[in-house]
């Protein structure tokens, strides 16, 4: 029983959250990341991978039509996902409700975008990173190690433990991201900019609605006679 | 009446609680993987899931 509120509230919350997120997106990301793609040199890109599929011609509107499905299938997807770790997170620790779901959902922005985005900023297509593999771990280890710091920062009593929480949280950026050997990017300074503020703004959008409702959801869900 | 059930039935809320949570994070950290990570087969999980990467922040390149 208790399962199946956990899952429907994370369906919901994070469809809707996944929708939202397309939206702004659309407005505010996507034609940053398409204008930078036009700096990249044709077919060819900077990096190893090249962009046929996700439409780096943006000539003709099916490309437009299948990129922008395509990013709502996986913004809803990523939606769900994070929305089950927050319902699995307010569920463990037995805080329901709109409000602590919000503060929830601002420590769900702190540990999957803030603290990663500390060492690896948000980046426009062709800009140089170090090997994609140690980006990954680092952000992994990042997210887990704030995910980690904070609870212990909340949740314990014992000051000691606060401290250690405290260093947990900044052992990664003392450790620091990986870097690449030379760093350039072929998208203009203002492009980027303009796209860590937009990918800033969409990300705490995405985040506090995505916590406000897992949280009302699941007490909504759970004071329901239907589970 | 209540007393004897009630710390049993606690114990078995508290049991379901985590197991639902447990499985609810599993879930989650699977799909999430799929999303932010994996490349695919020519690419092609990448470059569906590309722009949201970007907006996300998950790295990308």
């Amino acid at each position: 029983m208790m399962l199946r509120t956990l899952l429907l509230a994370a369906l919901m919350a994070g469809t809707i959250s996944g929708i939202l997120l397309t939206a702004i997106q659309q407005l505010q990301v996507t034609p940053l990341i398409v204008e930078a793609e036009t700096y990249e040199p044709g077919a060819g890109h900077a990096q190893t991978h090249d962009h046929a599929t996700s439409a780096a011609e943006t000539s003709g509107n099916d490309e437009n039509d299948q990129r922008l499905l395509l990013s709502l299938l996986s913004n809803v997807f990523a939606g769900i996902g994070f929305s089950l770790l927050v319902a699995s997170a307010i569920t463990l620790s037995n805080q329901k409700g709109w409000r602590k779901g919000l503060l929830w959902g601002g420590a769900g922005f702190i540990v999957f975008f803030a603290a990663p985005a500390l060492g690896l900023p948000p980046k426009l297509p062709g800009t140089t990173g170090a090997s994609l593999l140690d980006q990954q771990l680092w952000w992994i280890s990042t997210a887990a190690a704030s995910a980690v710091g904070i609870a212990l920062l909340v949740f314990s009593r014992p000051r000691l433990l606060k401290g250690i929480g405290v260093l947990i949280l900044l052992i990664p950026h003392i450790a620091g991201a990986p870097q690449p050997e030379q760093v350039y990017s072929l998208a203009p300074e203002f492009l980027a900019q303009q796209f860590v503020i937009a990918s800033a703004i969409s990300n705490a959008t995405f985040w506090l609605l995505l916590g406000l409702m897992i949280g009302h959801f699941l007490r909504n869900l759970d004071d329901s006679p239907l589970t | 009446m209540n007393i004897s059930t009630t710390p049993a039935l606690k114990a078995g809320n508290a049991t379901s609680r985590l197991t639902a949570s447990l499985t609810a994070l599993t879930l989650g950290l699977i799909i999430l993987f799929a999303v932010g990570f994996v490349q695919g087969a020519n690419d092609v999980i990448h470059d569906a899931a590309h722009d949201t990467r970007h907006t996300l922040v998950f790295p990308c390149h």
